[in-house]
């Protein structure tokens, strides 16, 4: 199945949207800034781990510098070649005072000596002794410092057996001392520079928590190391030939997975390659506050962000949303209530104002309409009312013809005065509404004269109360239901046929019934007793149209009802509000 | 409805919001170690105290390394182990990670070590072992294979007539077991010479005396093995009093500057010397990784170095032979 979502309204759509964006500018800018401050960070670390080193660099010269001093004080001293070349005649005195004095100054330096090819020698103060033991000639430093000549030479780290007793970790200074007397290199000047001098500045120094400093001679051995023992006997790898010959920084993944940078730093004086060490987790170490600020950050903008796309959305479609409910009652068809606020004068406010006036316009012309069709109905029904079926006023006059040739002058002046009443009654009031009295006297008349020419075929009785004889009625409503009941009911009936009116009141309503004993209707001809207008063939007033006329000047709730059986006759009930006529007279 | 449906969309962008840049920028965080707090107990700790000072180095070595938090509880002498007990029931108390021990004594003070694995602290023993298995792992020499290398290097100076003596340290002692076990190994067929086996119980003077007294009563003894530092520098004081080392080789065990002086005199012939720098960097390197999650291995053994005075000064040699 796949999941198929769609965000239909505006607003999600907005939010989603802008919070995309503000997150996918947001993460871009982060990963920007994070990627450039690492970088400085980095490039400063570095810069500041290689001032370090030089520093270390410079501290280390100026010893070299000053044991060469040294030693350049000392060969000045005519006593030295007295003592390793004259026959014994030198007691080494001159000597033991200019070393005392370098000694006493300098506590940085363990030994100085001078050693002859011949054997005789000098140490410090005189009374140290050579260790017999020593094998110098089996010793790197010593073989460098012959083959160097006269040149100034200095070894890398070592310890210094040379002295009787004494094993101490030194780098040493050698230079070869010339026999005058020869012009040959035969005697070596010693000087041995403590180690710990090289050991505490290298230890001082801080490139992190982790990071070191280590240093390396000429021929990539170490001088200085932290952890040499473990280099050495290979539980650990340290970087040496590749960094002594290389002059920027290399990086490079440890044993353990750390990533490390070594920045070397070559000395010109002594030879070395100063290494500094740092981790790069280290470097970071700034990096996870920083990251943790910048995302922090980060957060705080996209919540915010996330906010205002929430309150903007809002703000923005809910006067969409109101222009949305009321253009659905609109389209329900309800006009009336249609009026929303506007504030502001952005696209949304013109919007509704045009839909506003719109609505106003629509709601204006639909009432226009339903009055002009309201007015069009009232004067159709009233050209209708006064329409009296012209049969029978032909029928009429020719039954008083009739009556006059056969002599019948009563009957025919009593027809005449009937039917006069008759028409007064029916063209004479033009108002809307009569009593219930006055409409019982017209279809009286009506059907005294039915009576008068069909002799004794018809027979009726109106029963109605005197309470509701006052009341209004719609003019032209009872008569043409009682033609109805003559020319539908008792015309087919053999015999006499009767009609019978009742009116009385019910509560708030006026009930008058029209009952006749005809032949009643079918239940298909009652079903559709309502659809026809005017009754085609008696020219008459159709049963629709009394019940539009009802419904139209009382409202829904009132009209006619049919009841009727075949063969048994027809019920028609009016039903009309309990109303006196001052009432209603000003509605006309 | 709507209200929830709003605040439901809040709540997935900012999930995701957050889920997507931890993701990002986070990631090598998620790497990023606690810090480990190790006790470490060495026997002694004194500036004079080659071996243990080394050891302790390499221990604050790999703390600096690890970024551990490495606290050193040392007594001043390396036989007191009711201090060392003393020193352990304090670790325990600062509730570290682990506790690196080098226990004074095989057997007395191991109920005193139980509190620790009790504690749920992990322990990692250095150099010596307890009566009892209680340790994660055991960081030390080889014993039998420092004997056994003995051995191989004392066939050097087995002639025909040879008769050999063993100085050995204190009797029953797992170290002198072990190294007079190997050392018998690697003479091979030439383990018949020994003749005998003296003690020296840790001590200098014993060892001096015992064997003036050996060479009198026994003068065709050509060859002496001392199995630890002071059964070695007893003995070779004794040759030179005696002035036999001509006639007698010394081969001996560990190291400091008299011995060496020895050597370089030629009075002992070979030593076999520990690594205890090794042995202290990798007991705290170990228990940094065993406390992450990395099962060690049950024994890690460094191995040791045949110095004979050709080799004293080449440049790994001096660095284990004269720490500073």
């Amino acid at each position: 199945m796949r999941i198929e979502v769609r965000f239909k309204s505006i607003r999600t759509n907005m939010i989603i949207y802008f919070s995309l964006l503000v997150l996918l500018t947001v993460t871009v800018f982060l990963f920007f800034s994070i990627r450039f401050t690492k970088s400085n960070l980095m490039d400063n670390s570095e810069k500041n781990s290689r001032q370090l080193i030089e520093q270390v660099n410079f501290n280390i010269e100026n010893y070299i510098d000053y044991m060469e001093n040294i030693s350049q004080v000392i060969m000045n001293n005519r006593d030295i070649t007295g003592y390793l070349f004259d026959d014994g005649t030198e007691t080494g005195e001159g000597l033991k005072e200019a070393f005392q004095t370098i000694l006493h100054a300098r506590t940085d330096i363990y030994n100085i000596a001078v050693l002859g090819d011949n054997g005789r020698y000098f140490i410090n103060n005189g009374s140290d002794s050579l260790n017999l033991r020593a094998r110098l000639k089996d010793k790197e430093w010593y073989q460098d410092a012959k083959t160097a000549e006269s040149k100034i030479l200095i070894s890398s780290s070592h310890v210094q057996n040379l002295v009787k007793n004494d094993y101490k970790w030194v780098v040493t200074l050698s230079r070869g001392i010339t026999n005058p007397a020869t012009g040959r290199v035969e005697g070596l000047l010693v000087i041995d520079l403590n180690y710990d001098v090289i050991n505490d500045l290298c230890e001082s120094i801080s490139l992190g928590n982790k990071g070191y400093v280590y240093i390396l001679d000429r021929k990539g051995e170490i001088v200085y190391h932290p952890q040499q023992q473990l280099i050495l006997s290979g539980v650990k790898k340290e970087l040496l030939r590749e960094v002594s010959a290389s002059k920027t920084s290399l990086t490079h993944i440890d044993e353990n997975g750390e990533n490390k940078i070594y920045t070397p730093f070559h000395s010109q004086k002594t030879g070395w390659t100063i290494v500094g060490v740092n981790y790069t987790s280290e470097l970071a170490g700034n990096e996870v506050a920083m990251k943790t600020m910048y995302t922090g950050a980060a957060f705080l903008l996209i919540l915010l962000a996330c906010l205002f796309a929430v309150f903007l959305s809002a703000k923005i479609t809910k006067p969409i949303k109101q222009l949305q409910a009321a253009m659905k009652e609109v389209q329900e068809g309800k006009f009336q209530p249609v009026s929303i606020e506007t504030a502001g004068e952005d696209e949304i406010s013109s919007l509704t104002h045009s839909f506003n006036s719109m609505t106003e316009r629509i709601d204006e012309l639909m009432k226009k309409n339903s009055k002009e069709q309201a007015e069009k109905r009232k004067s159709e029904l009233k050209a209708l009312q006064s329409q009296i079926n012209p049969h029978f006023l032909y029928n009429t006059l020719d039954s008083i013809i009739w009556l006059i040739e056969t002599e019948d002058s009563e009957q025919a002046i009593n027809m005449t005065s009937v039917l006069a009443r008759f028409f007064r009654q029916a063209i004479g009031n033009s108002n809307i509404y009569v009593t219930v009295w006055q409409e019982l006297e017209y279809t009286r008349n009506y059907l005294l004269i039915q009576q008068m020419r069909y002799k004794d075929k018809v027979a009726f009785d109106i029963r109605v109360d005197s309470e509701v004889m006052e009341c209004a009625i719609v003019k032209l409503v009872l008569q043409p239901l009682v033609e109805n009941a003559l020319y539908h009911g008792l015309k087919y009936k053999t015999e006499q046929g009767n009609i019978l009116i009742f009116g009385y009141r019910q509560d708030e309503t006026v009930i008058l019934k029209v009952m006749d004993d005809g032949v009643g209707m079918t239940k298909e001809a009652l079903n559709c007793i309502f659809q026809k207008k005017t009754d085609q063939k008696h020219n008459g007033v159709g049963m629709k149209n009394i019940q539009d006329r009802l419904n139209m000047y009382y409202g829904p709730g009132y009209g006619l009802s049919v009841d009727s059986r075949e063969g048994e006759g027809t019920t028609v009930t009016i039903t009309i509000p309990y109303r006196q006529m001052e009432d209603v007279n000003e509605e006309t | 409805m709507k209200k929830h449906k709003n605040a439901l969309l809040g709540i997935l962008f900012l999930t995701l919001a957050v889920s997507f840049l931890s993701g990002v920028f986070l990631l090598d965080e998620f790497g990023e170690k606690k810090t480990v707090k190790i006790v470490f107990i060495p026997k002694v700790q004194d500036k004079t105290n080659d071996f243990w000072m080394s050891m302790i180095s390499g221990a604050k070595s790999a703390g600096k390394e690890y970024q551990a938090n490495l606290v050193i509880l040392a007594p001043d002498e390396e036989n007191d182990y009711e201090t060392q007990k003393r020193y352990i029931e304090e670790a325990v108390k600062m509730k570290p990670d682990a506790i690196a021990l080098a226990p004074i004594r095989y057997s007395e003070m191991t109920d005193c070590v139980k509190q620790v694995t009790d504690a749920g602290i992990k322990l990692i023993l250095i150099d010596s072992k307890l009566d009892q298995n209680l340790e994660e792992t055991y960081i030390g020499t080889d014993n039998r294979n420092a004997g056994l290398q003995m051995g191989q290097k004392m066939r050097d100076y087995v002639g025909p007539d040879t008769k050999i003596a063993v100085v050995s340290h204190v009797k029953g002692s797992s170290t002198a077991i072990e190294r007079e076990e190997g050392l018998r190994e690697g003479l091979g067929e030439d383990q018949s010479k020994i003749k005998m086996v003296l003690y020296s119980n840790s001590d200098y003077n014993q060892a001096y005396e015992k064997t003036i007294e050996l060479m009198k009563t026994n003068p065709d003894i050509t060859l002496i093995a001392g199995l630890n530092l002071y059964s070695t520098v007893g003995v070779a004081r004794a040759i030179r009093e005696m002035n036999l080392s001509k006639k007698v080789h010394v081969v001996g065990f560990d190291n400091d500057i008299e011995g060496i002086q020895y050597l370089e005199e030629g009075i002992i012939d070979t030593l076999i010397v520990q690594k205890p720098f090794n042995m202290g960097y990798i007991g705290i390197q170990t228990a940094v990784e065993s406390v992450r999650g990395k099962k060690p291995d049950k024994n890690i053994y460094c191995d040791t170095e045949v110095i004979t005075a050709d080799n004293i000064y080449t440049d790994e040699n001096q660095k284990l032979l004269f720490p500073f």
